[in-house]
């Protein structure tokens, strides 16, 4: 009985087979629940007549019968099979453009079993299950297509816009934020993805760049330090000066933000090439996309044009290369700021299509401040990641006010602090009046004394929230 | 009350996926890794759509069985079923979007860790967590991991789970580790079929 096609044939679905056909018909009766294509019911019921099919396969089981039929949808059988297929009970469909139909059925599973374990109605069942199977017909890949809960309801509630799903931009923006994986609660980013800083202290110690490379390693080691291999803390590292840092930092479990941006450039310039995709074509999937943008809403009309391009262009190059995108903005350093200011940015880039995966925000100073800026977010975005604040080489207390206010919005996730950590001791370390392990410890201790801060700041905005209620 | 919603059955896999479209998988240049195999697929959506699921399955002890493993972690499936086979490597698949109606595909399963898949990997305690067992037909193909499929069947029968079978019948997955073949394929759907 064995061996009924070849190596070059894994997309035949059907050769006829008595053997196939009688194993599994003396598996029929164990189940509640039997699931195939037409196809798969010819092989199950020893005939490629469907109806006839699906009654050899009632004769020995109960089960409830799903026959998928592609764009018709699927018909359920609760009992006796009927004269057509159109009689079984069936869910609506969803028109839609088919781009690959690998892992449909898969996807359709596993809506039908929702469906089923939930508790629904068979209608309702083969409504999820359509729904699944459409939007795994219309995207790349099986399980990377699946919808998330919110996603389906997303879909059911606004319905079909574009027929090809995979190019309609409001549904893959919920699909993305709402299938993403590891959580990052608490995100404690130790920022030494300096560039310029770091080369002219370099330049003023009289060392070479290649010691900056043994510097960030030695940030790595502090964070690490810090870290212990408990989940939440990070680093942000160029694949310029601190490549072997950041090759070293893939997969020991830290968030990985990378930059794009020329240091210092304004209007922005990226460091990643003239078309931004190649730059990213070989950044691994784990790796975050930040970029840095002096903006203020105040700039003029062509600084604005030419910035706000070059960051949807990003944005874009970032979400089709599947890597997370930081997209950070200081406005303090180019004009006056308010407590609206950084909310007026966040509410721009969102008319422009941008959806970060994760803002990083300047230490705003007031309660309102903070409030104006994550309502922002939240109004836009109900998925986005977070928010985390950065330094600006403030000091400590500064920020430390700031971080206090920060801590009692939920969408404010942590902070990405580096020169306020960093810079004394790649200054005394460069010079050489500091030893490598003094160096780690310097900063581990620096770093710590953040990280120590802001879990007491969000414990505190606990408690308070426990004695409220 | 059950721990998990539900528990598949069966092969699991890397997907290498074309990444262009519209050519042969011949000229493919580039390709995406994804989690695959039909029960692991279903694992994966049922619990993005909330549902508590998890996987019984073999993956090879390499990178590409720590990559199913940590995926599936990643998305939230239970793997506490899934054994790590010393000897067998993870199968793979690569796959390609030729046009809207044709997506030809390879798959690398000759002696792969999921055929492995035997009884003694069957945990009553892990399968009388479930409400619900789902397996899919290719591993009835084989009289090893057939026997693993009935013996996990009848427990979650006789704890009352519900039981469920896709059929995915692929005829090439029908031999002993894929031998004895006949005919050489054509890559295309239905070409081979014989009506009665």
């Amino acid at each position: 009985m064995w061996g009924l096609s070849g190596h070059g044939d894994g997309e035949n679905r059907f050769i006829a087979s008595a053997e196939v056909t009688a194993n599994l018909q003396s598996k029929l009766s164990l189940f509640d629940l039997i699931v195939g294509t037409e196809e798969e019911f010819h092989i199950a019921g020893g005939t490629t007549d469907t109806i006839a099919a699906l009654g050899a396969v009632r004769e020995l089981t109960d089960a409830v019968l799903v026959c998928k039929r592609g764009p018709m949808g699927a018909s359920a059988f609760l009992g006796a099979i009927p004269e057509t297929l159109d009689e079984g009970l069936s869910g609506p469909g969803f028109p839609i453009e088919v781009f690959n139909v690998l892992g449909a059925g898969d996807g359709f599973m596993a809506g039908l079993l929702k469906g089923w374990l939930s508790g629904t109605d068979w209608p309702t069942a083969l409504k999820y299950a359509n729904a699944c199977g459409a939007l795994a017909v219309s995207r790349h890949g099986c399980a990377p297509a699946y919808p998330s809960w919110q996603e389906l309801l997303f879909f059911f509630d606004r319905g079909i816009k574009n027929p090809a799903l995979r190019l309609d931009r409001e549904l893959e923006q919920v699909h993305w934020s709402t299938t993403r994986t590891r959580s990052w609660p608490t995100m404690r980013v130790f920022a030494f993805d300096h560039r310029a800083q770091l080369e002219e202290m370099a330049h003023d110690a009289g060392v070479s760049a290649e010691k900056i490379s043994d510097f960030k390693q030695l940030c790595l080691l502090a964070t690490q330090k810090v870290a212990d291999g408990r989940p939440g803390y990070g680093i942000l590292c160029d694949g310029r000066l601190g490549r072997e840092a950041l090759y070293a930092a893939m997969g020991t479990g830290l968030w990985v933000g990378r930059p794009v941006e020329l240091p210092g450039s304004r209007p922005l310039e990226l460091e990643i090439g003239p078309d931004f995709g190649s730059g990213l074509a070989d950044w691994p999937r784990d790796q975050v996309v930040k970029l840095l943008c002096f903006y203020h809403p105040d700039d003029d009309e062509k600084m604005k044009t030419e910035q706000e391009e070059i960051i949807v262009r990003a944005a874009f190059a970032a979400r089709a290369a599947g890597l997370e995108f930081l997209l950070e903005v200081v406005p303090s350093k180019v004009g006056p700021v308010t407590d609206t200011t950084t909310a007026e940015i966040i509410a721009r880039f969102y008319e422009l299509g941008v959806f970060p995966d994760w803002w990083k925000l300047e230490p705003l100073e007031t309660r309102a401040a903070w409030a104006a800026a994550c309502e922002a977010v939240a109004r836009h975005d109900p998925h986005i990641r977070g928010i985390v604040v950065l330094g600006l080489d403030a000091s400590t207390g500064a920020l430390e006010n700031s971080l206090r206010l920060a801590a009692e919005f939920d969408l404010i996730k942590g902070f990405a602090i580096g020169r306020t950590i960093f810079a004394g001791v790649a200054r005394n370390w460069l010079a050489g009046t500091l030893s490598d392990e003094a160096a780690v410890d310097e900063m581990a201790r620096s770093f710590d004394r953040f990280c120590t801060f802001w879990d007491k700041a969000r414990a505190l905005r606990g408690d308070q929230r426990e004695a409220a209620s | 009350m059950p721990k998990l919603d539900l528990i598949t059955l069966g092969r699991s896999s890397v997907d290498l996926y074309g990444a262009q479209i519209g050519g042969r998988l011949e000229d493919m240049g580039s390709f995406n890794k994804y989690v695959g195999g039909s029960p692991t697929n279903m694992a994966v959506g049922a619990a993005r759509l909330g549902l508590k699921a998890g996987l019984i399955t073999r993956v090879g002890d390499e990178h590409m069985g720590r990559f199913l493993r940590e995926r599936l972690v990643a998305e939230g499936v239970n793997v506490a079923g899934i054994t790590t086979d010393p000897d067998r490597l993870t199968a793979l698949v690569l796959l390609g979007i030729r046009d809207a109606k044709h997506f030809p595909l390879i798959f690398y399963r000759e002696n792969c860790a999921d055929m492995a898949l035997c009884e003694d990997d069957i945990d009553p305690g892990f399968i009388a967590q479930t409400g619900c067992l789902t397996v899919t037909g290719t591993h009835l193909s084989h009289p090893r991991t057939e026997a693993a499929v009935l013996k996990a069947v009848n427990l979650a029968r006789a704890n009352g789970a519900k039981t469920a079978l896709d059929v995915d019948f692929r005829p090439n997955l029908w031999g002993p580790i894929c031998g004895g073949f006949r005919g050489t394929g054509t890559g295309k759907t239905g070409s081979l079929l014989r009506r009665r």
